[in-house]
């Protein structure tokens, strides 16, 4: 890793100058992970693979050989607080390795009718953000309540 | 200067008040404990409590200032003759080194246990009740939640127990991946068993590397049946599912590799001279003493005694399993860990024994009123669809009977007595949990030992996380175990043959 | 399953069911109860030079902490959680979620078994005719704080309509977050689908 590191602020230097170089380590986060060293182990990990992005800009990094088992797979998440259930749910089953499909694998299985942006988990920042159940009086339907909702068949 | 002063005041008071003259200490004031220290300079603390206490005592008699020897040995007879009540601690609900919620009342010598009274704290959850009204499938998840680190064991005695009042045979591939997730599970439960009760003793290295191993085996255990702990994998008729493609290689190359994990953890502990001053000696538990109880499982093979469901009634497929049961000499703390260790060995064993025998073939009986259709059967067959509709709705009929039946659970003998009225629901679920015997042993064990010992002895009893299904396990037990026995061996429905006289059971069964 | 008889055979008997553990070399105390094999060990000058020379030099400390050392140097077991996440099946039981058929049309017919298989009772349904004739759910509840998630209610599903999706991110930090009503879980389905038909089409030759 230190090599890899020292490689890569090397070429950074040498393309934009130390000034250069720094503005952009402070724009890709670099600068902040310093501080966050959960954030550090990701983020100065170079020698991986960029197998794709995800709509919310996570990048999801491989590296299969020469790397601890269970590590080998991994999210650069683009928020700094760095929500694990950010992850939607194409890119979800394969960084849980759950499946070796990557999200364009998946396209076909998408829901082109119904399906809708995935959202973190957001619990606790605020009654805005969170779902209230039918019902509840936070919860914007509850005044045109029907028994139930017709099914209009799209297009 | 002025703590000084109120120490002495309330080192005296409490000592005027051991001889019954509590009045004298109100009246002694600042300025006269002041003279006391005066007079007395640079005597210990100590001294100072006796001394006015002889005075006030005998002041009314002596008025001239600073106190003469004389023979005091009435007054402190006076105080010998007081009794002393031993010290009474409660160890637990929320003790941290009473894992899950059990309670003691110890009685204390100094530091020394004179009595423990175990009470089951707030582990009594009203299981059994809550099986009465639920049908034989639902029932099932409960089981897990017994004891939450030897899950699929227990699923496997009620999986059983019903089994036998259905008198149905599980397929031969079914039972040998129970018995294999059963020795997975008992590596679970021993590898924390073992681990933990190094940490309450002091070494946390274990306890770290076990719980690697462990997270591999609930991995097995999640892909089995999706979920890491309770599985609700293992059903009356067979399991679940089948297991999925590369699983068994998997458990393969884990086994391959556990035994080297067992000797790193040996490493640290067996010849550990601190684990050994711990647990050599401590909780001496004789044959005698452990069958009086009605322990089971290690606690008893800790104590010598050749006993093991798996080789004395085998079930499912221990039969054609090989291994070895040890068993202890001294029945000690530490005989009860190597029997451990030594049983996580033969689990590997049974491991690799199944995953080399098991045939393929169904994974469920082929009797759609018990076991539901798969789901292709289901969604193109009617009968199929209206077996499904029927067996998650109603559940299925189990005939009337009553059964015991008991499997070599990690902790020991756990057994189900199962009374079936014939309907969907079982009438009455009994279960013996062997973590309750052996905390009723815990008081003599436990006497005149050390406080300290009495952790070693709560985890080596297994007692931590063993929730107590009812009360009064133990009674019911010793009546069922005598069913057990006679049908276990005859594999008929016990309801016929309960008019049997006693038991014919030998122990050298194996 | 001892009898009384059976136990006095035993003691009698107690040697012939002794059977050693394992060896305990080197145990200083003497025995308690019962003379065991190590105590009748005759013991020669090499055995006694080994003991003392392990209790003098601490030879097992010694080895347990060079152990300790090696895996210190080893490789490391700790993923870095949010980063990089644990190995999970497709048989996973998290978070439920009501799917839709492709056309958008919800699944669930109002069947009312997951209902009847819960064993927590978590799960609540109302059903009505609609308007085209066709049976659904009106309510369809579920308490998250009751579940078990025990996977009975897929496996009861007749119409793969009620799933325990792959997530277990959803923790809340209030109670009533966790009472899904059938608007959420469908939001659930809709949002997971890709994944849940993915790990359906995995799991599809078992089930």
């Amino acid at each position: 890793m230190a090599l890899s590191l020292a490689r890569a602020a090397f070429n950074a230097i040498r393309e934009k100058g130390v000034g250069g170089a720094l503005r952009s380590a402070k724009e890709q986060g670099y600068l902040a992970a310093l501080l966050d060293g959960n954030l550090a182990n990701e983020k100065f990990r170079f020698d991986g693979q960029l197998i794709g992005t995800d709509d919310f800009g996570n990048e999801y990094y491989e590296k299969t050989t020469g790397v601890q088992h269970g590590r080998h797979r991994w999210v650069v998440y683009k928020d700094r607080t760095y929500n694990a259930s950010s992850i939607p749910p194409e890119w979800h089953g394969w960084l849980h390795h759950i499946t070796d499909r990557t999200a364009e694998q998946l396209e076909g299985l998408k829901p082109r009718r119904y399906g809708i942006e995935h959202t973190r988990n957001r619990t606790g920042e605020g009654e805005q953000y969170i779902y209230h159940a039918k019902g509840h009086a936070l919860n914007p339907n509850k005044r045109d309540w029907k028994r139930y909702q017709e099914w209009i068949p799209a297009e | 200067m002025a703590a000084l002063v109120r120490a002495a005041r309330s080192k005296l008071r409490s000592a005027l008040q051991l001889q019954g003259a509590a009045a004298a200490a109100s009246e002694l004031s600042e300025s006269a404990a002041q003279s006391i220290l005066k007079q007395t300079g640079l005597r210990s603390l100590s001294a100072l409590a006796i001394e006015p206490l002889l005075r006030s005592s005998a002041g009314a008699r002596q008025e001239d200032g600073l106190p003469s020897r004389r023979d005091y040995s009435t007054e402190i007879q006076v105080t010998k003759k007081k009794e002393i009540k031993n010290f009474t601690l409660n160890f637990g609900p929320q003790h941290p080194a009473a894992h899950g919620v059990l309670r003691l009342v110890l009685e204390m010598d100094g530091e020394v246990v004179e009595r423990a009274e175990p009470h089951i704290g707030l582990l009594h959850r009203g299981t059994e009740k809550l099986i009465e009204y639920k049908t034989y499938l639902q029932a099932l998840p409960y089981f897990d939640r017994l004891d939450y680190v030897s899950m699929m064991a227990q699923e496997h005695a009620y999986s059983l127990a019903v089994e036998k009042l259905l008198n149905i045979e599980v397929p031969l591939r079914a039972q040998y991946i129970r018995v294999l997730f059963c020795e997975i599970t008992r590596l679970l439960n021993h590898l924390l068993s073992l681990t933990t009760h190094a940490m309450d003793v002091g070494a946390l290295t274990p306890f770290l590397w076990a719980f690697e191993e462990r997270e591999k085996m609930m991995e097995f255990y999640e892909r089995v049946s999706g979920a890491r702990l309770h599985a609700a994998y293992v059903r009356p008729g067979g399991v679940a599912q089948d297991m999925p493609l590369g699983l068994s290689e998997d458990i393969f190359l884990f086994a391959q590799q556990f035994a080297s994990r067992i000797d790193e953890i040996e490493e640290m502990l067996t010849n550990n001279r601190i684990w050994k001053q711990r647990l050599v000696d401590i909780g001496v538990v004789t044959g005698e003493e452990a069958m009086d109880w009605g322990f089971s499982g290690p606690m008893l093979r800790g104590s010598g005694i050749k006993w093991d469901l798996r080789k004395a009634s085998p079930y499912d497929v221990y039969d054609k399993l090989e291994f070895d049961i040890p068993v202890g000499t001294r029945g000690d703390c530490y005989d009860r860990y190597l029997v451990r260790v030594e049983e996580m060995r033969q689990s590997i064993r049974m491991i690799v024994q199944c995953l080399n025998d098991m045939p393929t073939g169904m994974i469920k009986v082929d009797d759609k009123k018990v076991t539901p259709p798969s789901r292709s059967q289901m969604k193109q067959s009617m009968e199929s669809l209206i077996h499904h509709f029927k067996l998650y709705t109603e559940g299925f009929h189990v005939p009337a009977g009553a059964t015991y039946t008991a499997v070599e659970a990690p902790k020991g003998e756990f057994g189900v007595y199962l009374v079936s009225d014939g309907s969907n629901r079982p009438y009455r679920c009994k279960i013996r949990a062997p973590g309750f015997g052996h905390l009723q042993g815990l008081d003599f064990m436990s006497k005149h030992h050390m406080l300290a010992d009495v952790v070693t002895m709560i985890v080596k009893r297994e007692v931590s996380y063993q929730k107590f299904p009812s009360v009064d396990v133990e009674r019911i037990s010793s009546n069922c175990r005598k069913i057990s026995v006679i049908s276990q061996r005859d594999n008929r429905p016990c309801s016929e043959i309960e008019s049997d006289t006693g038991p014919r059971c030998d122990i050298d069964a194996t | 399953m001892l009898r009384l008889a059976s136990r006095r055979l035993l003691q009698a008997e107690s040697t012939g069911f002794r059977w050693v553990a394992a060896n305990r070399d080197f145990h200083s105390t003497p025995a308690s109860a019962a003379p065991t094999p190590e105590a009748r060990e005759p013991k020669d000058w090499s055995t006694v030079l080994d003991k003392s020379m392990n209790t003098l030099f601490l030879a097992e400390l010694f080895r347990g902490m060079n152990l300790a050392l090696k895996h210190f140097f080893d490789k490391k077991v700790t993923i870095n959680y949010p980063f990089e996440k644990g190995p999970l099946s497709p048989r996973f039981r998290g978070e439920h979620a009501l799917r839709r058929y492709a056309t958008g049309e919800e699944r669930c017919i109002a069947c009312k078994l997951c209902e009847a298989v819960c064993p927590a009772q978590a799960i609540t349904i109302e059903a009505e005719a609609r308007e085209d004739g066709s049976r659904r759910t009106t309510r369809y509840d579920i308490d998250m704080t009751k579940c078990i998630y025990c996977g009975f209610c897929q496996e009861a599903c007749p119409v793969d309509a009620i799933v325990e999706g792959p997530n277990f991110e959803f923790v809340t930090e209030t109670h009533e977050e966790l009472l899904y009503d059938k608007e959420k879980l469908l939001q659930n389905g809709d949002r997971w689908e890709t994944e849940i038909a993915e790990n359906l089409r995995t799991e599809g030759l078992y089930r």
